[in-house]
């Protein structure tokens, strides 16, 4: 055809000198050097997506197209589900111009308002130029961005943080209030499609390759992290068996080293950090020293609450506390045989902490014609020597200078303190005459020695020795639980109960002498806790010069506390106490 | 006499990065094409921008571009074309009138008060020709401002000879009802005007 013109179509010239009033202007400056700005970057090596300005403030809308493949609709970027249908939408690329497509907008009055036009008739005909071709300019710079699904290339404009995010939240607020009408229209169909677009979505997510791999790799290292912390956490409750939990989760973080530094072969670790089939030996490398850097790092932490720890208990020692608080809770043993010996029917053989049968016994008298009287016992023994047979009829010397009990030697466990207004005699006679009875050897009975009883010896009853019990002398036991004595003697921290609770301790004050002389150290008392809440029995284990170990004593004196218990009876405990002194 | 170098020549050096080739080239077709967007488009900023990729696209996109098939400037007004096309797709929209703020300045050598009777007038006439839909406004102005024949025209759109006929027809129409109140005042403007020149020479 040829480009001659046509008369009928040339126009009027009315109308053309009218059209001829509406200048364009010519292109600007700027735009002449942005131009050449552009085409010298073009040529720079620097990439050309750098400057893609088509329409740059158009452009994220120009990339950003998606399709419904159930209803074969475009919508815009921001629906990740087809508004009509719920099917999840897939990115398109920028479509070519197509001149159908365009001539359809012809008649499109919401665009063009264009009224009452009527359809050109030939625009079905092939086109002079190829879209491909026509279109030449139009999508050359985003189109290939949208081709490769894989990379989407986010260009950040300068402007500042507050700004763009009111700016994505003015869109999350506008997505809302487009899809709010369809959401009242139709409240459960929309929740539906939205679960249901949702969860396609995650399912497709999860196909893909490596996901769930990679999802099941950070699963375990999590877990791995939060049952060491736990493990450890745990073992600063337990002391005895913390060392035992460090070295097992040292050795299973090792273990777990290798575990996967066997498990990730090649390629498959490499897949997993989606990294290159080649970089798969640093992939592996990397695991391992991430996980020896968590171990150590656990090590770190375990070692700082240790030695805190460690401090903490340095500056409670400093504060004089007492220090032989740590026994463990007694064992409850088997009782001795009932009965066998002593006053305490049922209730053990003897102080030793063992249960065995005491034995022993003793007798005397002063060769007098009638039988032993009826009395109490003196107070029992076995550590202090006898110095004072009993007598029923003492001669007591006016003003001794030395007042001596009498005793008996026997267990004080088996013969308990008889605080009853009575003359010594035989606990088993009759007799109120008061006599010491026919034996012999300052005692009271038919016997031989300083004791009471038949028997020979400083004891009571038959036997022989001292003691009570019959046979030869032995110091029987009762042990703790065992109930060898009751409730009166001294316990030892493992014995009892619940231990002595201190209420108040004084501090002990420095002596002046002390002072001078720059002393320091610790003074180490044993007392005893009686059941009746003093402080007794005070034993310097060990001293410190200048008055120091008397202050300790004195401050020991004042210490308030509610009494151990055994069996919920009150009783009196040993303990250690450890002074500190110290100068500053 | 040496010939002028020819478009084609001046790309192929322009794409070996040759920049005062490509300016050169950039120089020959950049009026009109800016033109044609602006018509178009009705806004500086975006017939800048259009103009901007489509010289562009000759740099990043040589391929497209087939001298066997239509001169340079066929390809140039169908980029120019594609890309306005483009962005009233992605805008959603097309230009309203409401929107068309911005006047060219004419020439300030002018009498004020036919200064603003020519405003006044050409923005008459620039509001009826976007009243036009796309197509008919872009084989208007393709066809009476930038002086193309059917053929090209055809080229560029992409539609045949026939269609860009009726496409013209009607837009002429078109333009005639509703600019036919300014026709005799643009004559005697005219009139007018050579008066004006008369004097000032």
């Amino acid at each position: 055809m040829g480009v001659e013109p046509e008369n009928e179509f040339v126009s009027d010239d009315e109308l053309k000198s009218l059209l001829e009033r509406w200048n364009a202007p010519g292109p600007s400056r700027v735009l002449d050097k942005r131009i050449a700005t552009s085409f010298a970057r073009e040529f720079s090596g620097a990439d050309g997506l750098s400057q893609s300005v088509l329409l740059p403030h158009r452009r994220e809308e120009v990339v950003s197209m998606k399709f419904c493949s159930r209803c074969e609709e475009e919508f815009a970027d921001k629906f990740s589900f087809c508004p009509v249908d719920g099917t999840p939408l897939t990115p398109v690329s920028a479509k070519v111009e197509d001149p159908s497509l365009t001539v359809s907008r012809d008649n499109d009055p919401s665009v063009t308002k264009a009224q009452g036009t009527t359809r050109p008739a030939v625009q079905a005909s092939e086109p002079f130029v190829e879209p491909a071709y026509a279109a030449a300019g139009a999508s050359s710079g985003s189109r290939a961005l949208v081709q490769r699904e894989e990379y989407h290339l986010t260009i950040m404009n300068d402007t500042g943080l507050v700004s763009r995010l009111a700016h994505e939240l003015g869109d999350v607020a506008h997505e809302y209030q487009l899809t709010w009408p369809e959401f009242k229209r139709d409240p459960f169909g929309f929740t539906k499609r939205t679960f249901v677009g949702y969860g396609n979505m995650f399912m497709k997510f999860l196909r893909k390759p490596n996901v769930l791999l990679a999802m099941g790799a950070a699963m375990l290292g999590m877990l791995a992290l939060v049952g060491a912390v736990m493990l450890m956490d745990r073992s600063q409750s337990a002391t005895t068996s913390r060392v035992g939990l460090i070295v097992f989760s040292v050795i299973a973080g090792g273990l777990l080293v290798a575990l996967f530094s066997t498990w990730l072969g090649r390629e498959r670790g490499a897949a997993v950090m989606g990294a290159e089939p080649s970089d798969s030996r640093s992939v592996v490398a990397a695991m391992i020293t991430s996980f020896v850097f968590l171990f150590a790092i656990l090590g770190v932490i375990v070692g700082i609450n240790y030695k805190q720890r460690g401090l903490i208990a340095q500056n409670n020692g400093e504060e004089s506390e007492v220090a032989d608080q740590i026994f463990d809770i007694p064992n409850e043993q088997p009782t001795p045989d009932p009965g066998t010996a002593g006053f305490n029917k049922g209730s053990g053989g003897g102080s030793k902490p063992k249960p065995e049968k005491a034995g022993g016994g003793g007798g005397g008298g002063r060769e007098e014609s009638k039988p032993a009287s009826f009395g109490k016992l003196p107070q029992a023994s076995l550590d202090v020597p006898q110095i004072l047979p009993p007598d029923p009829k003492p001669v007591l010397p006016k003003n001794p200078a030395l007042p001596v009990a009498a005793t008996v030697v026997a267990d004080p466990m088996l013969v308990p303190p008889d605080a009853r207004v009575l003359p010594y005699g035989d606990y088993k006679s009759k007799s109120t005459d008061p006599s010491s009875g026919p034996g012999s050897g300052n005692g009271i009975g038919d016997g031989k020695g300083t004791g009471v009883g038949p028997g020979e010896g400083g004891g009571i009853g038959p036997g022989r020795g001292g003691n009570i019990g019959g046979g030869d002398f032995n110091a029987g036991g009762g042990g703790p639980g065992g109930g060898g004595g009751g409730y009166d003697r001294v316990f030892t921290g493992r014995e009892v109960t619940s231990k002595a609770r201190l209420l108040s301790k004084p501090e002990p004050q420095y002596t002046e002498d002390a002072r001078k002389n720059q002393i320091t150290g610790t003074v180490v008392l044993k007392v005893v806790f009686q059941s009746n809440g003093s402080v007794s029995n005070i034993r310097t284990v060990s001293g410190l010069p200048y008055g120091l170990t008397e202050r300790a004593i004195a401050a020991a004196r004042q210490i308030k506390f509610v009494p151990a218990t055994k069996d919920g009876h009150p009783v009196s405990m040993w303990m250690q106490l450890e002074y500190n002194f110290n100068l500053y | 006499m040496p010939e002028r170098t020819t478009d084609e020549v001046l790309l192929k050096r322009a794409g070996e990065g040759d920049q005062a080739a490509f300016l050169e080239l950039y120089d020959r077709h950049r009026q009109p094409i800016f033109r044609f967007a602006y018509r178009l488009l009705g806004e500086v900023d975006i017939a800048e921008d259009v103009t901007h990729d489509c010289f562009l696209s000759l740099i990043r996109k040589p391929e497209n571009f087939r001298p066997e098939r239509a001169p340079l400037r066929t390809y140039l007004f169908a980029a120019a074309r594609n890309l306005a096309l483009k962005y009233f797709r992605d805008t959603g929209r097309e230009t309203t009138l409401d929107e068309v703020t911005e006047e060219p300045q004419l020439s300030p050598r002018q009498e004020p008060l036919r200064k603003l009777l020519d405003e006044e007038l050409a923005a008459e006439v620039r509001r009826a020709v976007f009243t036009l839909p796309p197509l008919q406004r872009e084989a208007l102005i393709l066809f009476e401002y930038e002086g193309l024949s059917l053929n090209e025209i055809a080229g560029i759109t992409g539609a045949d000879v026939g269609a860009v006929k009726g496409r013209l027809y009607r837009a002429r129409e078109r333009l005639k009802s509703i600019l036919r109140p300014y026709i005799d005042s643009g004559q005697e403007l005219n009139r007018g005007r050579e008066i004006v020149t008369l004097r000032e020479a």
